[in-house]
């Protein structure tokens, strides 16, 4: 859940995650179940939009602090961004431990390294994907628009059915133009 | 199961000292109350017109200090040892 999405729609997360567990396929899974704890986290996924504080003085910051978060709507990963920043910073204060000094100039190793490293090129690749997400026909148009489709193409009552791109300009019809699904086909190859 | 018998749950170590304070002139300026939806342990209420606020059940995530769009929220960390105490991570 986006935070913005939380508070724009008036419903609290807390909500949300108790209608998800009522759900029958849910139910299911979670039958016999105890919970023994209840924690809330933020997962600051801002994409890589300008280059993080990573070093200061006597400072060097990791992992979420840092904002090396990649969230792609199919993938949300933090966990190897933390662990290979940690490394990279260890290895600077190594480094700047060895010279004694432990200014922003020597600091900088670790920026290097990320760049180097997977960090900052993935991060690099996807950088326009947190934008591309909060495009809200990817969780209201396009999720009926699919389910609309599924309806009219394995629904078979005796009429007579239409062919793949008849039923998918009827599902657009009054959701969304062709122009519009262009537009966000092509977003989401420049940002995906 | 209730956010409040979910908090029954976990380990705080309350503080004397509060973390977070609310500028309460500004919430009675507030229109929307972007905190009574953004904080996962109900601790804004909208009560008789207006938000008041409890830290004891703060899970300490920030996020009523984003949400808060009239600077009304001064969010500090527990000091050590304080505050939420998870206990499976
Ligand atoms: C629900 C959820 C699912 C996720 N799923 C995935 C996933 O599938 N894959 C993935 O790669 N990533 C996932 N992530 C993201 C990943 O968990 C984080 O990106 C990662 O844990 C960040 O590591 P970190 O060390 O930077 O920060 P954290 O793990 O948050 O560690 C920070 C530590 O600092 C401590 N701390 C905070 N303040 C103080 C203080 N004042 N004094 C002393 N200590 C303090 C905290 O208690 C905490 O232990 C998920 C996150 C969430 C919330
Ligand atoms: S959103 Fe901010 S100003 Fe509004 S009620 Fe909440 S804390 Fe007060
Ligand atoms: S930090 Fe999180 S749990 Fe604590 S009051 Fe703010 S929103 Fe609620």
């Amino acid at each position: 859940m986006q935070l913005a999405t939380v508070i724009e729609n008036r419903v609290k997360a807390s909500d949300l995650l108790e209608d998800f567990k009522k759900h029958p396929v849910i139910q299911g899974l979670i039958k016999g179940g105890e919970s023994v704890e209840y924690s809330a986290h933020l997962i600051p996924v801002t994409g890589l939009k300008v280059l993080p504080l990573l070093a200061k003085d006597g400072i060097l910051i990791t992992g979420d602090a840092a904002g090396l978060v990649l969230g792609t709507g199919l993938i949300l990963e933090g966990a190897n961004f933390a662990m290979a920043s940690g490394i990279a910073a260890a290895e600077t204060v190594i480094k700047a431990r060895e010279k004694g000094n432990y200014t922003q100039a020597t600091l900088g190793h670790y920026e290097e390294l990320l760049r180097k490293g997977f960090v900052l090129k993935e991060l690099q690749t996807f950088k326009k994907a947190p934008a591309f997400l909060e495009n809200k026909r990817i969780y209201t148009t396009y999720p009926e628009m699919a389910c609309d489709m599924a309806m009219k193409i394995f629904e078979n009552d005796g009429t007579l059915r239409k062919g793949t791109f008849k039923t998918l300009r009827d599902s657009m019809k009054g959701r969304i133009s062709m122009w519009q699904l262009f537009a966000d086909a092509l977003r989401a190859k420049e940002s995906l | 199961m209730k956010v409040e018998e979910k908090l029954a749950l976990n380990k705080f170590e309350i503080d004397r000292e509060v973390h977070i304070t609310i500028d309460e002139s500004k919430c009675q300026e507030c229109k929307l109350n972007q905190c009574v939806y953004a904080c996962p342990a109900d601790c804004y209420v909208f009560r008789d017109q207006h938000v008041t606020f409890s830290y004891e059940g703060c899970l300490e995530c920030g996020s009523c200090r984003i949400a808060c769009d009239q600077g009304a929220i001064r969010w500090v960390n527990p000091r050590g040892g304080f505050g939420i105490c998870y206990q499976y991570g």
